[in-house]
């Protein structure tokens, strides 16, 4: 049985393109159909604006199809599921699931697995967030501060941003005298950091890794 | 390596305050690193025997150390490609203003997360997105339509210096 969640998903695709229920219905139960019924076009015509934003993102065996995005969502939401159950969810041969799998690793679709990991049992509790703003944006003082970002596992993300603020940090610690021990090391230490703006998460209303996957259910 | 090569930890061998010890830290650095590794290669890279690797797993599992398994995908080949931060502000933090905001980024799936702060103002969103117009459908119609919304300020990434879900163990 394909599992309840995706299809929920693949039932909304289908409510909103009136063209593609037709094909899904009918290869529902039938690979050669299903193989059939999503030329290229319609595949466009599903993902909409998600198509790729620069000419070399493009896939090199073209467009993820729909069941390259249910793939996706199961794996996204276990790394660790075995191929059977994954073919059964997607109602494909388990040598075919194994190659489509295979075919999105090498075209670097997917990046990886990882196992996700219990923050707050693993003295990483506390998410902070910080603004920083360096005193000139030289090469020298951006590549220093690049650098020293790279050493500290406490910073799990750095983005330089355009805005009122250079560099945006996320961080997990495990209270703030760890946050404030990170912020001396990383940032008053270098010459060219103006100000540390510091805004401590009391609450993580949403947060997950899952990327939107490109269907007409996230798009309207 | 230098370190005990076999018994399933106890409670009592605990080496350090996270309630896990040694092995237990090098085993969920690997799974963080490799997901999908097998059995028997964490084992070799853990220097462990593979019974006492699975029991480990499994305890760490069971103990809710390990969350989940998942799979990395690549942004840039899924249309998400861009990289906006939100803060928003309220105009007063009543309870029910909080609750429709908390339901109203459940919705998307292009709102990665949001946390409420302390601080300057009271969200920060982080989301993904194709464009910049697919942003601005995103933010109109999920955060500018609500009731309570003072002002919201929008941070484009230019450069993802770091980004990484690994916790430091």
């Amino acid at each position: 049985m394909p599992s309840a969640e995706p299809d929920l998903r693949e039932a909304a695709e289908v409510a909103t393109h009136p063209a593609a229920a037709t094909d899904a219905a009918g290869a529902a139960n039938d690979p050669v159909a299903r193989a059939r019924a999503r030329p290229p076009r319609a595949r466009e015509r599903m993902r909409g604006r998600a198509a790729p934003a620069v000419a070399g993102d493009a896939p090199s065996g073209g467009p993820l199809d729909a069941t390259d995005r249910h793939l996706l969502r199961l794996l996204q939401a276990d790394g660790r599921i075995t191929n059977l159950k994954l073919a059964q969810a997607v109602g494909l041969s388990s040598a075919s699931t194994h190659e489509r799998v295979k075919r999105l690793l090498r075209d670097g679709t997917i990046l990886g697995f990882a196992a996700r990991l219990n923050p707050q049992l693993l003295q990483a509790g506390l998410l902070v967030f910080a603004e920083v703003r360096l005193s000139d944006m030289s090469n020298e003082v951006n590549a220093a501060f690049k650098a020293a970002v790279q050493l500290r596992p406490e910073i799990l993300e750095c983005h330089e941003v355009a805005g009122g603020f250079d560099y945006l940090l996320k961080t997990r610690v495990a209270h703030m005298g760890a946050y404030r021990d990170l912020v001396a090391a990383v940032a008053w230490s270098l010459p060219g950091v103006r100000d540390v703006r510091t805004y401590a998460v009391m609450e993580e209303l949403k947060n997950t890794t899952a990327l939107p996957l490109p269907g007409p259910s996230s798009g309207s | 390596m230098n370190k005990p090569q076999s018994e399933p930890s106890t409670v009592s061998n605990l080496s350090n305050d996270k309630g896990i010890d040694k092995i237990d830290a090098r085993i969920l650095r690997v799974l963080q690193r490799d997901g999908r590794i097998s059995n028997l290669k964490l084992a070799e890279e853990v220097h462990l025997s593979p019974t006492a690797v699975l029991e480990r797993v499994k305890r760490l599992t069971r103990e809710n150390f390990i969350l989940g398994y998942e799979a990395r995908l690549n942004p840039n080949k899924l249309g998400a490609s861009m990289m906006v931060f939100i803060e928003v502000l309220l105009d007063r933090t009543a309870p029910d203003i909080m609750d429709t905001f908390k339901a109203a980024v459940q919705t998307r799936p292009e709102i990665l997360e949001c946390h409420l702060v302390a601080g300057g103002f009271d969200y920060l969103i982080k989301t993904r997105v194709a464009d910049m117009a697919a942003y601005r459908e995103m933010i109109a119609s999920v955060i500018w339509s609500l009731p309570g919304v003072r002002e919201t300020r929008t941070y484009t990434v230019m450069e993802e210096v770091k980004t990484t879900n690994a916790l430091p163990i």
